[in-house]
């Protein structure tokens, strides 16, 4: 597990590695995706245009693909996420933009965010990835379906680098576990052992 | 019409989400979109969303909506010529 890099945001929290390596100033879930963005990433204004969970995914992938060097093809990238509350935040605000007729102003800008893979989407525009990329929607981190799932795509000989991971935000919540995934570790890495690092994540993120 | 340009300058910037720029670094005379302020299809229909919502116009011409959102102060005179 020490080859995989992975980073995990939850509670005001960023965690690289394991290492708490930023504290949220504010509780706000917004203003601390605002941080982390603010946080030593590169500018990238269409960030603010993005709905809460794509800013989530977006920036946890932005600190996770920091410094991280390799020399794989845009076909050969992809992206695996799993997500429990599929796009509810923006799917609320839609709802209630059209829930009076008499004031009836749906925003295109909220709609395009309505589907939970648009999450995948921005970062593959981010960073040219052009492979495999898919959002599945589970009860909770399901490391053994997301290994066999990343697996099969290793074996196919045409994915050699891969970020996974799971990505989910509501209205009072909101976490990011995103790691990175390739041809040389994978094997390595088994499904158990990648859940109780995102348990372990997930605790030290909670009483941090 | 000045009064005009600086309201609707916040109000792009609110409705498009420009948290990162200021009112100052609009040029009412700037184009929208391409060069300009670089805004997308998506933009686009936030703003004819915007001139029927905060202005009761509505767009009936698509054609026309190149013209009208060429800049804030196209939009600003789209507005004063056609609001009831």
């Amino acid at each position: 597990m020490s080859t995989l890099k992975h980073v995990y945001l939850s509670n005001s929290s960023l965690f690289v590695n394991n290492k708490l390596v930023l504290r949220g100033e504010n509780p706000i879930f917004a203003k601390f995706l605002k941080e982390v963005y603010l946080y030593n990433l590169s500018r990238y204004p269409k960030f603010y245009k993005m709905d809460a969970l794509s800013k989530l995914a977006f920036v946890a992938s932005e600190v996770l693909l920091k410094d991280y060097k390799h020399k794989h093809q845009a076909e050969e990238v992809g992206i695996i996420l799993q997500n429990k509350s599929s796009t509810i935040i923006v799917d609320k605000k839609h709802q209630a933009s059209i829930s009076n007729r008499e004031e009836y102003f749906p925003s295109p800008a909220n709609f395009v965010y309505t589907l939970p893979n648009v999450m995948t989407g921005e970062i593959c525009i981010r960073n040219g990835f052009k492979g495999e990329n898919a959002v599945f929607i589970v009860p909770g981190f399901d490391a053994a379906f997301l290994m066999n799932y990343l697996q099969i795509l290793f074996d196919n000989d045409k994915t050699k680098m891969m970020l996974g991971g799971f990505v989910d935000a509501g209205e009072d919540y909101y976490e990011a576990f995103m790691f990175i995934i390739d041809e040389q570790n994978y094997k390595e890495i088994q499904a158990d052992q990648l859940y109780n690092l995102y348990k372990e994540l997930k605790e030290n993120a909670e009483t941090s | 019409m000045d009064k005009l340009i600086q309201e609707l300058k916040e109000e792009i910037i609110e409705a498009l989400n420009l948290e990162d720029m200021e009112i100052d670094e609009i040029d009412e005379e700037q184009a929208l979109f391409g060069d300009g302020l670089g805004l997308d299809s998506i933009d686009a229909l936030e703003l004819i969303v915007l001139l029927e919502k905060n202005y009761g116009i509505k767009i009936e011409d698509p054609k026309q909506g190149k013209d009208i959102f060429y800049s804030v102060k196209s939009m600003a005179e789209y507005i004063t010529a056609h609001q009831k």
